[in-house]
């Protein structure tokens, strides 16, 4: 990778971010009471400060990026994923021939609607006063979300990787910037061996957790005596102290070597976007930061946020050909925010 | 005059600029670029902590500018939504926010989460109740239950015994009695939400007459008639819904512990009410209310030194029994 033939103007752009906890913790207060005392109405438009409060405070290359969605058109868009999963709550609690018919319904709406939210997100988003976009097919949406999403439910998550591999790929070689676009090259087989160690450690925590506990309940089944409470409660702890384990430390390692292998497979035209996020140093932030919020009751959160962002949007740099300043721009109509919510609510990772 | 970056919205191009007022019009000038505008036609953005301030223009060109004092002092009172960004940077106005979303979150859990589950349980259809109940007895009798070793004829006689029972108001109480044994629950009673109640063995031998079993079902009867089984579903899944958009973005693992602590002072409440109408009905059928106090503090005997094991029946920690039993001598020479 590293060749020395390196052309002279290649330079190096890092990214910052220069948000500060203690200014974030005045505006999430703030947001926090809106929403209250508005029971939730002010949600959307503390969503759009909130973003606005990270872009604005992310810089590249001594500018800053910008968004600008509109609290309105979310406001929509939260409304129509609340409805999407009432549906699918009762849908799925109260079995009948309607559970097949709402399953059928959101599955064919959500690619429709996960492809706008991409949409939505980038187009909304500015650097330097140029928009990016998002071009992918509808079309594409489907056979991604639809087939490797259900290819991953179908094979107990062992398809996973391919279908992480096959969503980065239709969202960042679709994205541009102006007239610039992005690119992606990272094959299949490095998500694998990326997850590969994640999913070995996941069996075996899934094993440590709940064979002991089946064994137990199992030998008290067979002998008709109750379970010791001492065992039962040693398991109980066990069992948290795997399941934290999990949270805790896996998450943030899987984040980080993840973010890594996709950022680093990222292109913006000639120029390569680098991604160094060091994985325990990530752990220690992420559970130092869940203990500081457990201690204060939540108050640590913007603080927590805001580390969390300047750590590992720090880690990360563009390896410019020639310079910024050549990109220009590339019209592209307005969007309603239709999705955007909805991939908020049902989970799914279309993060920048 | 003031510095900026402008960027004409066609290409990322930077240029540096100085800005100026020129009457009503925005005055900007840069190597290779000038250009004048009516401060009307500009959309600027608020304040927001110490990000650049923006200047938009109407063909999509913007101007960033970092200095913030310069730039009020150039287009002071510019930009809407400035109130916002003075109450996030007051440290008083904070501190105050804080203390109303304590407040507020604070009310929501003593008041509204409650409210919000008594709503939920009312309007819960008769199917569902039904289909949770029997839900619930099936995973009761495969963990903790064991089949009665009651003969059917003391198990009939009490079933009898049972249509005695009359609601406040005089009329017949709709119920299911059932019996199981149990070698982990001790003593013990509950009800299920479709008005099934299940009475332990290890009770029935407890108690020194039917009454006081009846005393029992009146409770448990009392937890039917207020729903409390469905109100406290209902309460754990919306403390727990609070607690995870709040300690959401961290971890949804921390999100659980409240909702434990908060179903343990619930179903407090919810005993008193049940003796309350245990009480009354008992009253209302002829058997003296005291049998309910007196099975009370024989509950308190079997349960002083171990710990509560968290089901919804009468099992409680010791000095609640003693209290609760205490609390229905109260109503007994009150009502009397
Ligand atoms: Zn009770």
């Amino acid at each position: 990778m590293q060749s020395e033939q390196t052309p002279a103007e290649r330079t190096v752009e890092a990214l910052r971010f220069n948000g500060s906890g203690r200014e974030y913790f005045g505006i999430w207060i703030v947001n926090l009471l809106l929403t209250l005392v508005t029971l939730g109405l002010y949600s959307p438009w503390a969503k759009v400060r909130r973003l606005q409060y990270f872009y604005r405070n992310t810089e590249l290359a001594a500018s800053t990026f910008d968004y600008h969605g509109r609290p309105l058109a979310i406001f929509w868009g939260r409304l129509l994923a609340i409805v999407m999963l009432v549906v699918y709550h009762f849908a799925t609690t109260y079995l009948s021939i309607w559970t097949v018919v709402a399953l059928i319904v959101i599955g064919l709406a959500l690619p429709w609607l996960l492809h706008n939210a991409i949409r939505f997100r980038l187009h909304y988003s500015s650097y330097r006063g140029l928009r990016f976009s998002f071009r992918g097919s509808r079309a594409q949406a489907y056979v991604v979300f639809l087939l490797y999403g259900l290819l991953t439910f179908f094979t107990a998550y062992l398809a996973a990787p391919l279908f992480h591999q096959r969503l980065k790929r239709y969202q960042h070689n679709n994205s541009w910037f102006g007239a610039t676009p992005f690119s992606f090259d990272v094959s299949v087989g490095r998500f694998y061996r990326a997850y590969l160690p994640f999913m070995i450690a996941f069996a075996l925590l899934f094993v440590a957790a709940f064979v002991p506990l089946g064994l137990v309940i199992a030998a008290s089944k067979h002998s008709g005596t109750k379970p010791d409470p001492h065992t039962v409660q040693l398991m109980m702890i066990g069992f948290v102290a795997i399941v934290m384990f999990g949270t805790l430390v896996l998450t943030p390692l899987w984040q980080a070597v993840i973010q890594n292998l996709i950022w680093s497979g990222t292109k913006l035209g000639p120029h390569q976007m680098v991604s160094r996020v060091s994985p325990w140093r990530l752990v220690w932030i992420q559970l130092s930061n869940a203990v500081l919020v457990m201690i204060t009751l939540g108050l640590f959160m913007p603080w927590a946020t805001v580390r969390a962002l300047r750590y590992r949007l720090g880690c990360m740099h563009l390896e410019t050909q020639g310079t910024l300043d050549a990109v220009i721009a590339g019209g592209e109509p307005e969007i309603g925010a239709f999705g955007e919510e909805t991939a908020d609510v049902f989970n799914i990772d279309i993060g920048l | 005059m003031v510095a900026g970056v402008f960027f004409d919205g066609r290409s990322a191009q930077r240029h540096d600029v100085t800005l100026s007022l020129d009457g009503a019009q925005l005055y900007l000038r840069g190597a290779g670029c000038e250009r004048r505008d009516a401060v009307s036609v500009l959309r600027i953005s608020a304040p927001l902590g110490r990000t650049p301030r923006l200047i938009r223009y109407a063909d999509g060109a913007v101007c960033e500018v970092r200095d913030a004092a310069g730039f009020d002092a150039l287009l002071e009172s510019q930009g809407q939504g400035r109130w916002l960004h003075r109450a996030e940077s007051s440290a008083r106005i904070v501190v105050a926010s804080l203390l109303l979303v304590a407040a507020l979150i604070a009310a929501g859990l003593y008041w509204g989460v409650p409210l919000a589950a008594n709503g939920v349980a009312a309007e819960m259809p008769a199917s569902l109740v039904r289909q949770f109940s029997r839900q619930t007895l099936d995973v009761l009798d495969h963990q903790w239950l064991q089949p009665s070793t009651l003969p059917s004829s003391r198990q009939d006689a009490l079933r009898v015994a049972a249509q005695r029972l009359r609601s406040a108001e005089g009329s017949p109480l709709a119920f299911k009695l059932v019996f199981r044994a149990s070698k982990t629950m001790g003593p013990n009673a509950f009800a299920l939400p479709d008005g099934t109640i299940v009475l332990l063995d290890e009770l029935v031998a407890l108690a020194d007459n039917d009454d006081e079993l009846m005393a029992v079902v009146a409770h448990e009867l009392g937890h039917v008639r207020h729903r409390h089984g469905l109100r406290l579903m209902a309460q754990g899944a919306a403390v727990g819904l609070l607690a995870t958009w709040w300690f959401g973005d961290v971890s949804t693992l921390l999100a659980t512990a409240p909702t434990v602590l908060a179903q343990a002072h619930y179903s407090r409440e919810f005993e008193t009410e049940a003796d309350d109408d245990a009480v009354r009905t008992l009253r209302a059928s002829g058997i003296a209310p005291e049998c309910l106090a007196t099975l009370l503090r024989k509950l308190a005997v079997t349960q002083k030194g171990r710990e509560s094991q968290g089901f919804g029946g009468l099992l409680d920690s010791h000095p609640a029994l003693l209290a609760r039993a205490r609390r229905v001598d109260g109503e007994v020479s009150a009502g009397r």
